[in-house]
């Protein structure tokens, strides 16, 4: 399909008529009652766009600046890292078949500190803890993790493997 | 020596590297009290929440963001002048894990921290932290008590 061709701001008459009074040195403002005299009324803006275009000057660099205060859009508001730094920690003891084989064998406690870290959005924070009580803790060889949430989905037996949370243990002597 | 094993679904909570976070356990409301309006005033925190947890354990938590150095800076400070040897394990911890860590989810019998005092202005690190607290709270309750 063609595409259809962008109606012009400005007319041709229009067009002509602000040349001659650019030619002729007026100001913008004298040229915008004329051309309202002449039932040619046109915006400001699109006005002083083509007088720079015929004067051969470069557009104005900072619009926003030039814009009367009244006329300007509200920039959106910055939005501000509220949750910088800040991550859900998932953390009890736990312990993996893995882990009491050798556990038993260097009579060592049942189970290990871990923890997992997860940062990210709360939809994914949320399944990310779901996943991670589903029964997968850190590996004993690193029992400390801080990934983002997204990756442990996509991912979580690099970051665990295996396991159950436990109680801390009981330890008799 | 024999240890038994039972299971037990993990601990959700909080961790951040900049808010000032205070785990005041084995402490009367009033020192915990004391010992939150203290550091507020002297590093110009602006404000501060506190969190009960558990009988004679709170947790406290100040409105101004710091860089991790002055986090640091502040727990050790009330843990040395508090002469508190939870507190200090508390530091110890933060060291460890470059990041304080307080609970938002139930633990065992022990309910989920509940605010019981405000000073001071909350439009900073604490409304992140407690909106923060939300969302773990509602995770909590979906997938937990499912």
């Amino acid at each position: 399909m063609p595409k259809r061709k962008t109606k012009p701001k400005i007319s041709s008459k229009t067009r002509w008529a602000i040349r001659t009074y650019v030619k002729q040195g007026y100001s913008a403002n004298k040229i915008q009652k004329r051309l309202s005299k002449q039932h040619l009324g046109i915006r400001r803006k699109v006005l002083l766009a083509e007088i720079r275009k015929i004067k051969y000057q470069k557009p104005k660099a900072d619009r926003y600046k030039y814009t009367p205060k009244k006329y300007r859009r509200r920039r959106p508001p910055t939005r501000k890292p509220a949750f910088r730094g800040k991550t859900v920690a998932v953390y009890r003891p736990a312990t993996t078949q893995r882990y009491r084989k050798i556990a038993r064998k260097a009579k060592a406690p049942l189970s290990y500190s871990a923890r997992f870290e997860f940062y990210g959005n709360g939809k994914d924070l949320g399944k990310a803890v779901g996943l991670a009580l589903s029964g997968i803790v850190p590996r004993f060889e690193n029992p400390f993790v801080k990934c983002s949430a997204r990756a442990f989905l996509l991912n979580p037996f690099k970051y665990g493997e295996r396991g159950e949370w436990v109680d801390k243990p009981n330890i008799e002597s | 020596m024999t240890s038994q094993i039972s299971k037990a679904d993990p601990i959700l909570g909080l961790s951040d590297r900049y808010t000032v976070m205070l785990d005041l356990d084995k402490m009367s409301f009033r020192s915990a009290r004391y010992w939150a309006l203290r550091p507020c005033a002297w590093f110009r925190l602006e404000g501060f929440v506190i969190l009960k947890s558990s009988k004679k354990s709170y947790h406290a938590v100040f409105d101004r963001y710091v860089s991790r150095e002055e986090n640091l800076r502040v727990v050790a400070w009330v843990a040395i002048l508090s002469k508190s040897v939870p507190l200090l394990r508390y530091l110890a911890m933060q060291c460890i894990k470059m990041s304080s860590t307080l609970r938002v989810a139930p633990k065992g019998e022990k309910p989920s921290p509940r605010i019981v005092f405000r000073y001071g202005s909350q439009d900073h690190a604490i409304k992140d932290f407690l909106r923060y607290r939300k969302l773990i709270k509602r995770i909590y309750r979906r997938e937990v008590k499912k």
